[in-house]
């Protein structure tokens, strides 16, 4: 079974608070390393583990400038066949825009029928460009896995859900959204295949032209993080359970935290 | 990984970068967590050692064809500095692994000798070790007390050995020995080297050291009381085996010099987040001038001894002559080592002189970064040497 995972740099969460500059919009990454995201880490892991379970292929694919290079290059001394990089975008595009070029970098590397990624971005914790990719192309999406086994007819997908855990038989191709568990933490590559991977080719490719200039600017999704918002002191709710859950949701009505709600 | 690096050294190539990226995530994320309790239990790390193996550290800077990773001498370094910055008994447990057990094999050893015993050697399936400190001989190598001699088709070792780093594991395969084989005209010794496997009869490992520092690391005194191996286990030529600990000794300084580098950086680290954090006095410690300045003079030796770390690892690669700046990377960079962790303790206060904080760590296991591969009054007197100066008494 061939798949792909889609892998995300972002700045090192152990950088110093010293090394970030703000210029009032986005922040200044330029002096801070790049590392693999922790979700990423996980779907890596799990790309790897269905890739050699059930005896096919992976590939790597990420979205950014050259810093995203390094955690391709991992997952090339990993395992994975061949890498692809989409140039260009920033990295808060448009999270439909970022999908679909995603979606279109998977498709130079040829049929996949697994798609793997990290539950959520290790930076703006989005987490949503799986379940968009899916939307995208048109396929099932499985949020939460943290495991895969190779089986007669398919994959024995194990997901984490409410209180527990739920597993169920993948016979077709889907989108997975990997979650961190002990199944998905990241082995550590050989220095040998690292040093070989430094010297393998990767695929960049320029997003303008997977989508074209003008659905590059296209925004779909607003999701804005209202200061004000956050800004509210906290307040501590007391009695019956009954009760406290109606004036948990009042007050997140009045938040305007809710779908639909404005405050 | 061939070719030299920047002069400098610090602008690393692709494949340092990754490498230091992959041993970095390994520290954080492997070892950091556990390695306080080995420390504690003065156990032997062997999951870790044993995922270190997977990773192809022991076989670094090894030829693939005896199971190596083909990288050289300044990756070890980086390699070393990276898990020194989180800790420095694996560190040293690689560091002997590949510069004293292995790397003598592979240097002076026969084609036979290296086939037969460097492939489990870089895979960290097995350990080997140096026996060359003697119990009255400290740092003066020349004055072994150790004998071999010829009885038919195998030498006979007699001795003993201190302090030999990776000699008791339960993976250890074996020690080379330096031992005198014969006198020369005018009465000085024949010193040769002997590959003794661990199990053979006559060889005995002592009780494990009590130290002060690195007590996650193995360290024995050897006993040898008519041990016999055969004698194509002589290593390199008969006679040489001085000189060939010698050449072996200055790469080991450049080595340590990059394991007191991550040490010193690791105190660096550890300081800037607890003064970030730390209040007193009703603010940060970190708004403290005094703090500050400790810090930044922290910074700044740890700067100054990577440049010479590297320097002298680049010349180790390019094979230009570095015992001058072998001693300078490892006096400079032990001394940097020694005093941030003295500063850092400091800064951290109570907290510092605690046992389960890396610091108090960082601390015990500096001293022995000025004394191991010769004492910083070893690294000045072949400085001075190298500058023309004669001889004391």
């Amino acid at each position: 079974m061939d798949a792909t995972v889609f892998l995300k740099a972002i700045p090192d969460p152990a950088a110093p608070p010293e090394s970030f500059a703000f210029d009032g919009g986005c922040p200044d990454t330029s002096r801070v390393p790049f590392v693999l995201g922790p979700f990423e880490e996980n779907a890596l892991e799990l790309g790897l583990r269905i890739a050699e379970g059930t005896g096919g292929s992976l590939r790597a694919v990420a979205m950014g400038g050259p810093e995203q290079d390094k955690s391709l290059r991992t997952a090339l001394a990993l395992g994975a066949t061949a890498a692809v990089r989409v140039d260009g975008p920033p990295s808060w595009a448009d999270p439909v825009v970022a999908a679909r070029l995603l979606s279109a970098a998977a498709d130079r590397l040829g049929v996949v029928e697994v798609l793997v990624t990290g539950r959520q971005a290790g930076d703006w914790d989005r987490s949503v460009t799986g379940a968009l990719l899916a939307g995208v192309r048109g396929l099932p999406y499985l949020p939460r896995v943290f495991d895969a086994v190779a089986e007669e007819g398919g994959l024995r997908i194990a997901q984490e859900v409410a209180g527990g855990t739920r597993t169920g038989l993948l016979a077709t191709a889907a989108v997975l959204s990997v979650t961190n568990a002990p199944t998905t933490i990241l082995r550590m590559p050989n220095v040998r295949a690292l040093i070989l991977a430094t010297r393998r080719p990767i695929d960049v490719v320029e997003a303008r032209s997977l989508l074209g200039e003008a659905a590059l600017r296209e925004r779909l999704v607003d999701e804005g993080v209202s200061a004000r918002r956050l800004g509210r002191a906290g307040r501590r709710v007391v009695g019956e359970p009954a009760d406290v859950a109606k004036a948990l949701v009042a007050e997140l009505e009045a938040q305007g935290a809710l779908p639909g709600a404005r405050p | 990984m061939t070719g030299v690096p920047s002069p400098a050294g610090l602008d690393l190539r692709p494949e340092h970068e990754a490498l230091v990226a992959t041993v970095r995530r390994f520290a954080r994320d492997e070892v950091a967590p556990v390695i306080g309790g080995y420390y504690e239990r003065g156990e032997f790390p062997y999951p870790l050692v044993a995922t270190m193996g997977e990773m192809g550290l022991f076989g670094l800077p090894f030829p693939e064809e005896y199971g190596g990773m083909g990288g050289d001498a300044f990756a070890l370094c980086l390699v070393l500095e990276e898990l020194a910055r989180v800790d420095s008994s694996l560190a040293i447990t690689l560091e002997a692994g590949v510069g004293l057990g292995a790397m003598p094999i592979h240097r002076f050893g026969t084609e036979d000798q290296r086939q037969r015993w460097l492939p489990d050697l870089c895979s960290g399936r097995s350990l080997a070790a140096f026996g060359l400190t003697e119990p009255g001989g400290g740092s003066d190598a020349g004055a072994t007390r150790t004998t071999a001699r010829r009885d038919g088709d195998e030498w006979v070792v007699d001795g003993t050995k201190a302090f030999i780093t990776n000699s008791g594991t339960r993976i250890t395969r074996l020690v080379t020995v330096t031992a005198v084989t014969g006198r020369r005209a005018d009465g000085r010794p024949d010193i040769s080297a002997i590959v003794v496997p661990s199990g053979t009869p006559g060889f005995t490992v002592g009780p494990e050291y009590s130290k002060v520092g690195w007590t996650a690391s193995d360290t024995h005194e050897l006993a040898f009381a008519g041990c016999r191996v055969p004698a194509d286990h002589l290593l390199g030529e008969e006679g040489r085996g001085y000189a060939q600990f010698l050449s072996i000794l200055d790469t080991g300084r450049v080595a340590i010099g990059a394991l007191s580098v991550g040490l010193a950086q690791g105190c660096v680290d550890e300081c800037l987040g607890y003064v970030g954090e730390r209040e007193a006095f009703g603010r940060k410690l970190a708004q403290s001038q005094v703090l500050q300045f400790k810090v930044a003079d922290m910074e700044a030796r740890t700067h100054v001894a990577r440049l010479a770390v590297r320097d002298a690892a680049a010349r180790l690669v390019a094979g230009r002559p570095l015992r001058r700046e072998a001693a300078i990377a490892k006096l400079v960079a032990s001394e940097a080592a020694m005093a941030n962790a003295r500063e850092a303790t400091q800064i951290f206060g109570g907290y510092g002189f605690m046992n389960e904080t890396p610091v108090g760590r960082f601390y015990r296991d500096a001293k022995i970064l000025e004394i191991g591969e010769g004492t910083s009054e070893v690294q000045r007197m072949l400085i001075a040497r190298e500058l023309g100066l004669p001889a004391t008494p």
